[in-house]
């Protein structure tokens, strides 16, 4: 029956986000292959969600215009039938692989079952409010109503269309999104679908731990800077010029991410501050860019104050922020006791352990890979605001740092497999 | 042609190995044999914060949520000294949502015995975790 309804799930998501919205920019394009299509429709979809739960809809009612909305796009795409080339569906067993893998995940998860603590504590509790078919105006009865809320929704939704009625059937989008964002950022391999299908296995083999698909929202951040990282690599590194599809692939992972947790709005801000100064965007589009994300980030404090839900950022570990309690924060046992968590972080994390590896073999090959700044940037800027936030942390540090730093480090290492690739690509390897 | 067959051993390999390190098989076996029941309990015995009637107790809770199938969720209190969550979420309610008249009492012992004197047991697991329920007429 689970092992059926795991089946049922696949196919719902593949179903689900293979449908496409009836605008040319949006429809199977010959430039596009399967997975980027499948990524650029759930980010989509989930912001479709998103913007209807918005609206104070209960999710049966999301889930009938949702429904509705894949219906019609789906008569659309019927229409156009046959514009639409399957060839590149077809081409590899590269999609086998992906649903091996999500199997093996779902299997796991369906195995191991646990929340872990901020799932039960603060992510659940907003699973239950939206799965009982509640608004987001009773958010405000749910522990930490200042905590954004879309990884939950989304767990909602698929948890009431899964026929098997427990929870962690919901979290199997996790999954789905997890190895799609993965075969997403193997597209950026200049090598043959069977090398990215073996690189694909080894980024997962190096990601994969179920603690990760235990219902915390880092994963989400994971994905979304994922897909992200594949958009900078072709806009910055290959020098291409944004197109209308990057535009809103961009704007609506900016949005996504200050919808999923509190630090996400500040990933999205540092996404834009990376674009605006390494790419070549003109000027109209990047203010256009930085006006959306401001934008995005105002309805999200208006909603919120609409809804009575609390808009502090996060109350719990920052209550004094007065300038004569920061400085006594900075002390120089604190700084050491951050940076020797930080260390021992980045020892467990694979993905940094490779960007480093593979950094190193090309600086010893001394063909240095130059144009890595943004990466950098992007790294010292977020690593930076980690630092400043258990800095700033008035709870006791060293219980917050072992409970939170290897999950926000994970959710920001996506773009070490960026210097992986460009080595790849650059040393024009033939495997 | 050989170079093909070596990119697929590989790949073969690869899967093989990320089927070993997550212990694919035994799981699978698990998860067809198990019901969702025994699969729950199991997973929160191995808890480092939980057990089936120790710590958070989760194992028990869920018992009573599957053998009882309440409407609301019964007031839960842990007994135990340390400060622990509890796993009112496993009832699938929405949150503050509770029967008082109901009552599920975690790690138990016999100095707490005027907290159930109001109570009929219902279900008792080892005298440690007790499911209790309000005695007509009392508040």
């Amino acid at each position: 029956m689970e092992i059926i309804n795991i089946f049922y799930l696949f196919f719902v998501f593949i179903i689900f986000f293979s449908i496409s919205l009836p605008f040319p920019v949006s429809r199977l394009d010959n430039n596009f292959t399967y997975v980027e299509q499948l990524t650029f429709n759930i980010i989509i979809q989930i912001n479709l969600i998103l913007f209807m739960s918005l609206l104070n809809i209960p999710l049966e009612t999301i889930l009938f215009v949702y429904f509705s909305y894949l219906t019609v796009c789906f008569i659309f795409q019927c229409k156009n039938f046959n514009k639409i080339k399957f060839t590149k569906i077809n081409q590899n067993y590269f999609y086998i692989f992906i649903l091996i893998i999500f199997f093996l995940i779902c299997l796991d998860v369906s195995y191991s079952l646990t929340l872990d603590w901020d799932a039960q504590r603060f992510w659940f509790p907003k699973v239950l409010n939206f799965y009982n078919n509640e608004t987001i105006d009773n958010l405000v009865n749910a522990p930490n109503p200042q905590y954004p809320f879309l990884g939950s929704l989304l767990w909602a939704l698929f948890w009431k269309i899964s026929f098997f009625p427990e929870e962690y059937t919901g979290r199997l989008f996790y999954a789905f999104l997890y190895c799609v964002s993965i075969a997403n950022l193997t597209e950026i391999l200049k090598l043959s679908k069977n090398i990215k299908t073996i690189f694909f296995i080894i980024l997962i083999m190096l990601s994969y731990k179920y603690i990760l698909f235990s219902g915390s929202q880092d994963l989400l951040i994971f994905c979304l800077i994922s897909i992200t990282a594949k958009i900078f690599y072709e806009i910055i590194s290959s020098k291409k010029k944004i197109s209308i599809y990057q535009f809103i692939l961009l704007l609506l992972i900016c949005n996504s991410l200050i919808w999923t947790k509190q630090e996400g709005t500040i990933y999205a801000f540092i996404i834009i501050f990376i674009l605006l100064f390494f790419s070549k965007i003109n000027i109209t589009k990047s203010i256009a860019l930085l006006g959306f994300v401001v934008f995005f980030f105002i309805v999200r404090i208006l909603v919120y104050k609409f809804y009575n839900l609390e808009i502090s950022i996060n109350s719990c570990c920052w209550n004094d922020l007065s300038f004569k309690s920061m400085v006594e924060k900075f002390s120089i046992d604190r700084i050491v006791t951050i940076i020797t968590f930080f260390i021992f972080s980045f020892l467990k994390n694979s993905f940094f352990l490779l960007g480093l590896f593979f950094l190193i073999a090309s600086l010893l090959s001394k063909k240095i890979i130059n144009n890595n700044s943004y990466i950098y940037s992007f790294y010292i800027l977020s690593y930076g605001f980690i630092f400043s936030a258990y800095i700033l942390s008035d709870l006791e540090l060293i219980w917050m740092l072992k409970t939170g730093l290897d999950r926000l480090i994970f959710s920001v290492s996506p773009l070490c497999i960026l210097i992986v690739v460009k080595y790849i690509n650059a040393h024009n390897l033939k495997i | 042609m050989k170079n093909n067959i070596f990119k697929i051993f590989i790949l073969v390999s690869l899967i093989l190995i990320l089927y070993k390190n997550v212990d694919f098989f035994s799981k699978g076996y698990f998860v067809l044999t198990k019901d969702y029941n025994q699969r729950f309990n199991k997973s929160y015995e191995k808890d480092q914060f939980s057990g089936f009637c120790s710590k958070e107790s989760h194992g028990y809770v869920h018992y009573i949520k599957s053998k009882y199938k309440d409407e609301a969720p019964p007031a839960i209190i842990n007994l135990e000294q340390k400060r622990r969550k509890v796993p009112y979420w496993i009832f699938y309610n929405l949150y503050g949502v509770v029967d008082k008249d109901k009552l599920i009492l975690l790690n138990y012992n016999k100095s707490h015995s005027d907290l159930i004197k109001n109570f009929t047991i219902i279900d008792n697991y080892i005298n440690k975790c007790l499911y209790l329920e309000r005695k007509n007429g009392n508040n």
